[in-house]
Order: structure tokens, then sequence, then C-alpha cells
């Protein structure tokens, strides 16, 4: 049997000039036969624009719901005496020492914070009583961080000077059956295990949204708190918003490092609040299933177009095979043809979902409508927005082309055990 | 009539085996059916150690009234229970808080022990269905009796277990363990210091380990106590509250 000697006489030579070579081939071959690839380039391009898009749309959403519940409630990172988390309780209070401030103040990625004191308190007026939770807040640092003085129906928040008075729930209030103005008697246990009861008076009511907090809350001036509980200068918790929510966790360890000595642990918004982590990765698996879904159908798209495409051209490849071509090199050409594909329509719905990504990030949309309800339900606006973080559009790219070459795995296969005889009679 | 007698004796003897005579005979002699204390109670905790010294009064596990002598910040402060309310008086605010039956099982002024134990709301006879796990367990040098209590079905208790332990020669409690629904021993108590208060002998001195948060405690002192004496019915109302 003798070889084309030509082809082997290349083979030895150098390579790069091969590879030139196959990509110009295939470059041809793509605009060969527009309607086929143009067809299979639109589903990719829709695809990874659509994966863009959602990805988009879900980061940057989660991150606005992240940035406006935990600034009410949990902060981004929030520092607590360790064990706290386990077991809330005024004996797991902590010194809010001036060196602390002076900690949290000197770090720059920190922009507001601010010192909680939580404590379980009965709430009594007339002949009824019920279980509350003091939120013990200073109020001229929460008017940089909450919300809390939006949320007000009736009456008024706390003032930075308030003393003696008290914002309740909207429910508690109901239940208490009082008015603004009223005196209500509240009985706790202080930090030095001492019960205590006095008289507050009533000067706002507040509906948060969440049924368990307007159910319970009762918001005082921090020096009230303090006072009330007899644990002078002692707050529960310290929450931290962060100028960016990437910054987590940098932030968390290096404070974690300075407050240990302390006694004091830094957690971040996704420790003490795992039921709304939870259902984040619940909506977010949710999501990334429907992506696969998609992709998995462009794949087939993939898979037909490039078995259509090698099926075509058997008889082009029989004639290649019997002048000298390697099966191997075949195979090359098409990878790069799926690859060539893939690419453009992966670089087109990339800049696709950047730009709406973009407009919406610039333009986040309100939800009117029923979404109404879901402000009404979790106190903050339903809102919109999207992200532009690197990584959506790294991992969709990725994943976009590794399914496109794993899809055409089995033509490639096909052609690679395809003899020229075989290929040069088939009709 | 010796016989007579020696066979009622034996009857007796047989008859007191049963748990629930058993728990019944000690439970009355720490309790009775009416009595009136002085009580010292000392919380202990890593962070601080409280002394409280009350006054009470209890009628069966129908009414009790509690007042606090000291510390002077809560002296006045008290408890009352009727039937199946309980309202405090708080001297600070001059005010009356009736206690929601959710908090019923929370701590009672920082210590180891719940409204519920204070008022003895809880039958165990009535709520529980016992049986003898040994009859040679001996706790602090006394041979006791060790009687695992778990509450009848649809029972709404506090425990999901208890294990008492009464003591043999004179029925008096030793040990008791409590235990939540997932079999943790939550918190046990154990009588010490036996005496003889007002021609009856019984521990003076009740240790409540809370056997989560380790190394905090609630000692009771029995300074006097007397059973079976006659209370005057009118201290049990909400108006006499207030009165002093």
């Amino acid at each position: 049997m003798i070889e084309f000697s030509h082809s082997k006489s290349l083979r030895k030579g150098n390579r790069t000039i091969y590879m030139k070579l196959f990509l110009k081939l295939a470059w041809r071959n793509v605009w060969r036969n527009k309607r086929r690839w143009i067809i299979t380039f639109l589903a990719i391009a829709f695809a990874v624009f659509l994966t863009v898009l959602m990805r988009g749309i879900q980061l940057g959403t989660y991150d606005y719901y992240i940035k406006a519940i935990s600034g009410s409630y949990a902060g981004l990172i929030q520092i607590q005496k360790e064990g706290y988390l386990e077991n809330p309780s005024l004996r797991k209070s902590f010194i809010y020492s001036d060196k602390l401030k002076e900690i949290l103040t000197s770090n720059s990625d920190i922009i507001a914070y601010a010192p909680r004191l939580y404590a379980e308190v009965l709430i009594s007026s007339g002949g009824k009583s019920y279980g509350g939770v003091i939120y013990g807040v200073d109020p001229s640092s929460e008017l940089k961080f909450s919300e809390f003085h939006r949320r007000i129906k009736e009456g008024r928040f706390l003032n930075p000077d308030s003393m003696g008075e008290i914002v309740i729930g909207d429910k508690l209030f109901k239940n208490l059956q009082i008015s603004i103005g009223d005196k209500i008697i509240l009985l706790g246990q202080g930090f030095d295990g001492a019960l205590w009861d006095m008289k507050f008076k009533v000067v706002g009511r507040i509906k948060l949204g969440y049924t368990e907090l307007d159910n319970t809350v009762i918001f005082m001036n921090l020096k009230d708190a303090q006072e009330f509980l007899s644990c002078e200068n002692r707050v529960t918790n310290i929450l931290i918003l962060l100028s960016s929510i990437d910054k987590i966790p940098s932030v968390k360890a290096s404070l974690s490092q300075e407050l240990k000595d302390y006694g004091l642990a830094v957690l971040s918004w996704e420790e003490t609040m795992p039921e709304f982590k939870q259902s984040i990765d619940f909506d977010n698996a949710t999501g990334i299933l429907f992506l696969f879904f998609l992709i998995v159908i462009v794949a087939f798209g993939i898979f037909n177009t490039v078995s259509m495409s090698v099926l075509e051209r058997s008889n082009e490849f029989g004639i290649c095979l019997a002048i000298g071509f390697k099966n191997k090199d075949l195979v090359l050409i098409v990878l790069f043809e799926v690859i060539f594909i893939a690419l453009i329509g992966i670089l087109f719905g990339n800049f696709l979902g950047f730009l709406f990504n973009y407009y919406l990030v610039k333009n986040p949309i309100n939800l009117g409508g029923k979404y109404i309800a879901v402000y009404e339900e979790f106190g903050f606006e339903p809102k919109f927005t999207s992200s532009l973080k690197p990584r959506i559009f790294i991992n969709t790219t990725l994943s976009m082309l590794f399914i496109s070459i794993v899809f055409s795995l089995f033509p490639l296969y096909k052609l690679y055990k395809l003899e020229p005889l075989k290929g040069i009679r088939f009709t | 009539m010796q016989v007579l007698i020696s066979v009622l004796i034996l009857i007796n003897c047989l008859y007191a085996q049963t748990p629930y005579e058993i728990i019944r005979r000690s439970e009355e002699k720490i309790k009775g059916k009416t009595s009136y204390g002085v009580i010292e109670m000392v919380v202990s905790t890593q962070e601080f150690t409280r002394t409280i010294r009350m006054e009470g009064w209890w009628v069966g596990n129908e009414k009790a009234l509690i007042e606090i002598k000291y510390p002077k910040k809560e002296a006045g402060n008290k408890t009352l229970k009727i039937k199946n309310e309980l309202w405090m008086y708080l001297r600070n605010t001059e005010s009356l808080i009736k206690i929601p039956p959710s908090m019923m099982l929370q701590s009672w002024n920082g210590s180891d022990f719940t409204y519920d134990d204070l008022v003895r709301e809880t039958n165990l006879e009535r709520d529980y269905d016992m049986r003898i796990l040994s009859s040679s367990d001996t706790i602090n040098a006394a041979l006791t009796w060790k009687i695992e209590l778990i509450p009848k079905p649809e029972t709404p208790v506090a425990w999901a277990k208890i294990i008492y332990w009464v003591r043999k020669e004179d029925y008096l409690p030793a040990r008791i363990d409590y235990y939540d629904e997932r079999g943790n021993l939550v918190r046990y108590m154990e009588f010490y210091d036996i005496k003889v208060l007002h021609e009856r002998k019984l521990p003076t001195r009740w240790v409540m380990y809370n056997n989560i948060e380790k190394g905090r405690k609630t000692e009771v002192r029995l300074i006097d106590i007397k059973f079976d004496i006659k209370i005057n019915d009118r201290i049990f109302s909400l108006k006499e509250l207030e009165k002093r």
C-alpha cells in the first residue's frame, strides 16, 4: 500500500501551517451552508442571551433584596457575642465600647452600623398582656441604616432624644387595644436577672410587614432599653452595612480577627437569616434548572446541525479520505466549525445580554399591581433589577461552549470512523 | 387484733409499692394540702448570683400567692395563681399583669424554675403514667425507688419524661430528672438537708441544676414552712393583691 506522499511530507513539516489551513477550511465550510449554520447561531445566541439576562436578573435582584432586608434586620454582617446565635439572651450581650466604635469607624468598607439591644418582655395594658420583643435602637443611627421610620402607620418614630417612649408593632398595638399616647407597662428580666417593670408612652404604630415582628416588636431608645434591663452600655448586636455585598468575606475576616479577643463573633447575613438564604438558594436553583433545560434544547439543535452537516458531506469527506486526508484532520475541521459558530453565537448573545442587563441596572423596574402585596408582606419595594457580574458572562460562555462540543462528539466520532468508499458511495 | 393490724400494715405496704402511691406520698410530704412558707432562692449563673427571699401561700394545685421580700428593688412584687390564671402585681408601676399561658413554661424571675413549677399547675398523678424502674438505686447514700413518668397521651405537659427518685425510708423525694421531647436531660433537682420543721420531716435545700447551661443552678432554701394550716381564702384575690 502506497501512502499519499504529499500529505506525509507536509505532516512532517510545520504543524501551524496545517492548523491555519484547517481553520481556513472550517471557516469556509461554515459559510457554505449559511442557512443551517445561521439557525444554529441564532439558537446559541438566543440561549446565551436568555441565560445572561435571567442570571443577571436573578443575581441582581437577590442582591437588591439582601440589601433591603439586611438593612433593617440583620446587616450584611453583624457582631454578636459568641454563642448568641444559638441561644439569644440578654446575658449574651456585650459592652458597646468606644474601642469597638473606633474599630468600626476606621474600616473604610463599613458605610453604616447600628447597635441594637434585643430582649423578650411582657407587655401589658388593662387586663391584656402579650409577649413582646424589645428593639432597643439608637434612633440617629437607624435613620442612616434602616427603613423603620418610613414604616410608621400612625404617630411617629422615636427621636434621638426620646425618653420613655415606645413604638409598637401594628398587630401588637391592635391586640392590646390601645391608642397613641397611652401608657403601657413592660415587664422584663434584666441583665442581673431581676424582674423589672416600667411604664412607657406609646408614640407610634409601625407596620414592618413581617407578621412575627408586627405581633411582637417594641421599639425604644437604646438608652431606655439599657436602663430598663439594667445593662448599662450593653448591646446584643451591632448591625453593619458595607459598600458592597462582595466585601462581606474580607470585612468579616478582618473584623473577626480584631474582635476575637473580645469574645465577639462576626456573622454574615447568611448565618443570621438562614431561612432567607434558603429561599434565595431555592429560587436560584429553580432558575439554573430552567436554564439547564434551555441549554439542553439548544444542544440538541447543535447535535442535529453537526450530524446533518457531516452526513450531507459524506461523499465529500469520502473523497478527502481517498486522496489522503486523515480522519482526525477531518474531525478537527468539523470541530473548528462547531467552535466558530458557538463562539460567534456566544459573543453575540453575551453582547445583547450585557446591553439589557446594563439597562436594567441603570433603570430598575418597579413592579406594580399585584406585586404590591409583596411590598406589603416583606416591607420593601418589589424591584426588578439586574447585575453585570463577570461571573455571569464567563459561566454562561464556558457552559455553552462545553455543551456544544460535547453534543458534537457523536457525529465527530462517526466521522472519525468513516471509511473512504463508504463515504463516497453514501447517498 | 394484732394479726389484723399486721395484715393491715402489710396491705398498706403492698399498696404503697405502686408507683402512683409512692409519688403521691412523696409529693404530699413536700407540698401538703395547704402550705405557708418563707423561702430563699439563690440563682447562680456564670455571670451573677442573685438571692431572692419570698413568702408564699399554697392551697393544693388551685391557688397560690407569692410575695417577694428581698431584694429591695423587687420587694412587694406578687405572683397570684387562681385556677389556671396567673397574675403578677408589680409594685414599681402599681400594676397588675396577667401572665399569658404561653409564658407559663418560661423562667420565673431568672431562675431555673418556671412559672408552672411555682404554681404547681402540673399534677403528676393526673398527667403521667408511671412505672418503677429500679428499687435499689441509691441517691446521696439513701436507698430509693427509681420511677419513670411518661405523660399520658394528649396531655399538654412540659416534659416528655421525668425520672423521680423517692427515698425508701421516709418517702421523701431524692432527685428528679426532667427530659425534653428529644430525650435530653434539661435539668435535674436534688434534695438535701433533711430537717424537721414544725414536726414534719422534709428536705430544706432543693437545688435545680441546669443541664443545658452548665454551671447554672437555682437553690431553694426553706427557711420556714408550715403545712396543712388554715389559710384565709380572701388573700387569693386580685383586690387583695393591690391592697398591700
